[in-house]
């Protein structure tokens, strides 16, 4: 598999506080990577070094073999599915016109846009001729985040970056939308990073799962192998989850 | 009421209308561009509003008696008077502008960015739409304070219907104050409740939401 | 001792206890004119050994009528025209000897003295630029009939609207402008004169901006204006307060014409200078003596 995302020994400075302290990390195409840390471990900057959100001080970004550093990056962005835990749905635009936003900013013809949200839209479960012309304050949680999500991969994005995007919402919804996350994402072969604190979550969505502490990485294995790792933090962070016990 | 002084009334009342609507138009196209520079860099911004605040303080006569001797701006009538008017729109359309744009959620701006909109893309499709209510509350406010500020234009021969109101003071002719004040007044009125419908269908849930 | 001495000391024990208890009350009215007039009154009173209390800028013509009246000022300086219209409402008249012979003879029916006149006045000035004055030979009201068709006017509202404003100016000198009077605040009639906005005005001829903006007062050699001569009026009380009093504010008749006003007005509005000051100096420069320190 070729490598699609590659960060080599990224550091991110902010107020003289390393958020990144050298993190390496490699994501094949097709694969599905969790990023799990504590609050401020640095997981949600590592996702945003990869569509240039932020610029790191040091180390290299690679997409697709390309630098960051030398590319047009809202040209690489519109290849970038992004979804993120407020959702962050345009409020004056309708159901129909957020999902088909990076469409139309591609210069996809009408009529493709129209039937590419259509899909997409049904594809997350919502009915497109209910809910496409609706305003996103009119939905509930549940709903405006499969939304987010149809906005994500409406365009055909090739790589998703997700910052806990179920975080706030209810266990039954958001298992419900984990399984459909999953499935999506398999059926379309498209690479993710996926940010979580919720290791279950993680080890869910996660081909293997990488844990960031302090700024670094702790821990990168197969997700089938990270809960019997010996490492002191996966430890610490198996225990605090329940999921120990399996072992 | 005679038929000739109605329509004096009218007539004034109608230049009235052209001097606010002008200025505020004006103001408009010079304070939104400048509100948006504000919101880019800091370095335009607190000038700019500290340069703002202060015309705001400047008395009526005192700016007429700096504008009368300057070329193409000055002179007397209803150019310098519009000149005016200009001025002291700008602040509230800027201040709003500024709160407006500022005040659009972060996350929406982040995916906007994050989704590869341009600069100009950001601006156009979600700062601006979102900032427009804000906007409009400053082009409301400088529309209403307007209507009441341009009897100042009377002051430099630029008409409108403080010429009927310092006609009335000079002459102490309660009938000549009220001919001016009262159109005024229901100018206002109008104004703000015409400015306040666009608002209310800019912000509120619009009506599609509902169609099935 | 011969009893003229006696009756000497006996006046001078008697003026300095009235001193002692009660100085002479000079008001003004509000604004700056008045003030310095005040001013003047008050200095000349000092150096005739009054003592004085200043009450300047009192507010307007009825609040200083109503001061006098009642006692509480002794001597302020008012205008014959306010006086006549304002405070005695009589009609409007353009006869200024008999303006003052009406304004005198109803003082004096209210226990007040009218006089002496000062030497200027404060009547409005129809105003136009100094090139203009000379390049077109205007000196008079009359000659603008030789402008009518260019000459374009802007006044204050009272002027532009009131009978006895440019309308009756037109008819009482036989021309008419050809353009409409620009009407817009009085204040600003000057900036727009200066600026060449427009071509003549009408504003006050003891304006300090009269000089300082280079403009001539044309004129009003058909009388069209009411008088407005300035003169100190006293109230019976201050020659208990201060015997000399009267004979100091004498000295003072005719001191002053409109040139003379007009520059004392420019010292304080255009050069911002303290009204004491200029004063003293021109006491000074019209030789009266500057007061004594206390």
């Amino acid at each position: 598999m070729s490598c699609l995302v590659e960060l080599i020994d990224v550091r991110v400075v902010r107020d003289e506080r390393a958020i990144l302290d050298g993190v390496s990390l490699r994501v094949a195409r097709g694969e599905a990577v969790a990023i799990i840390g504590r609050s401020g471990a640095g997981k949600t900057t590592a996702i945003k070094v990869v569509n240039g959100i932020v610029a790191p001080e040091a180390g290299t970004v690679r997409l697709d073999g390309q630098s960051l550093a030398a590319s047009d990056l809202v040209a690489l962005r519109r290849r970038i599915g992004y979804v993120v835990q407020g959702v962050g749905l345009f409020p004056h635009r309708t159901v129909a016109e957020n999902v088909g936003m990076v469409p139309r900013l591609l210069g996809w013809p009408q009529a493709r846009i129209a039937s590419a949200v259509e899909s997409i839209l049904d594809s997350v479960g919502l009915e497109p001729a209910h809910y496409g012309g609706r305003y996103p304050h009119s939905l509930s949680g549940g709903e405006q985040q499969r939304v987010g999500i149809a906005r994500a991969l409406a365009p055909e994005p090739d790589v998703l970056l997700c910052d806990e995007p179920f975080g706030a919402l209810d266990p039954i919804v958001r298992r419900d939308l984990q399984e459909l996350f999953v499935r999506l994402r398999r059926e379309r072969g498209t690479t993710m990073l996926f940010v979580t604190h919720d290791l279950a979550e993680a080890l869910f969505v996660g081909d293997r799962v990488v844990l960031i502490d302090a700024g670094r990485v702790v821990a990168d294995s197969d997700a089938r192998e990270f809960t019997s790792l010996a490492d002191p933090i996966v430890r610490r962070f198996v225990d605090a989850s329940g999921l120990g016990g399996e072992q | 009421m005679n038929r000739a002084f109605a329509l004096e009334i009218a007539r004034l009342s109608g230049e009235h209308v052209v001097l606010v609507a002008v200025s505020v138009a004006l103001a408009a196209l010079i304070a939104i561009p400048l509100g948006i520079a504000c919101t880019r860099r800091e370095a335009i911004g607190r000038p700019a509003l500290r340069i703002v605040d202060a015309i705001q303080t400047i008395p009526s006569l005192a700016l007429f008696g700096f504008l009368i001797p300057l070329p193409f701006v000055g002179g007397i009538g209803a150019k310098t008077a519009i000149v005016a008017l200009v001025l002291y729109a700008l602040l509230p359309i800027l201040r709003t502008t500024v709160t407006g744009i500022r005040g659009v959620d972060s996350v929406v701006r982040e995916v906007g960015v994050a989704m590869g909109m341009t600069p100009r893309q950001l601006l156009v499709e979600v700062e601006l739409p979102l900032a427009a209510p804000s906007i409009l509350v400053g082009i409301r406010i400088a529309t209403v304070t307007g209507i009441g500020l341009a009897t100042i234009a009377a002051l430099i021969g630029g008409g409108g219907l403080g010429t009927l109101i310092f006609r009335g003071v000079a002459m102490v002719d309660a009938r000549l104050l009220l001919a001016g004040s009262l159109p005024a007044a229901l100018l206002a009125l109008i104004a703000d409740f015409g400015i306040s419908r666009v608002e209310r269908r800019l912000s509120a849930p619009p009506s599609r939401d509902t169609r099935v | 001792m011969s009893r003229a001495g006696v009756a000497v000391i006996l006046g001078f024990v008697v003026a300095a206890c009235a001193r002692e208890t009660r100085p002479v009350v000079v008001g003004s009215k509000n604004f700056t004119e008045s003030v310095l007039l005040g001013e003047l009154v008050a200095q000349t009173l000092e150096s005739a050994g009054c003592s004085t209390e200043r009450r300047l800028n009192l507010g307007g013509t009825l609040v200083c009528d109503k001061a006098i009246e009642s006692g509480a000022v002794d001597v302020y300086v008012e205008y014959s025209g306010t006086a006549l219209t304002a405070i005695l409402a009589r009609p409007v008249s353009s006869d200024s000897k008999r303006v003052t012979a009406i304004v005198r003879e109803a003082y004096a029916a209210r226990g007040l003295a009218w006089g002496p006149a000062l030497g200027f006045d404060n009547t409005f000035a129809m105003l136009v630029r100094k090139s203009d004055s000379q390049r077109l030979h205007l000196a008079t009201i009359g000659d603008l009939r030789k402008v009518a068709l260019e000459f374009r006017p802007g006044f204050g509202y009272e002027f532009t609207e009131r009978p006895d404003g440019w309308t009756g100016l037109q008819r009482a000198y036989g021309f008419e402008l050809a353009q409409r009077p620009v009407a817009m605040d009085l204040g600003l009639t000057y900036r727009a004169l200066a600026a060449g906005e427009v071509d003549l005005i009408a504003g006050n001829s003891t304006d300090g901006l009269i000089e300082s903006l280079g403009l001539v007062v044309l004129q009003d050699d058909r009388a069209y204006f009411p008088p407005y001569e300035a003169a100190i009026v006293t109230a019976g009380a201050i020659d208990a307060k201060c015997p000399g009093a009267r004979a100091a504010l004498d000295s003072l008749a005719g001191r002053i014409d409109d040139a003379a006003m007009r520059r004392l007005n420019f010292e304080v509005d255009g050069r911002k200078r303290d009204v004491g000051l200029v004063v003293e100096e021109f006491r000074r420069s019209v030789g009266t003596q500057t007061p004594k320190r206390r």
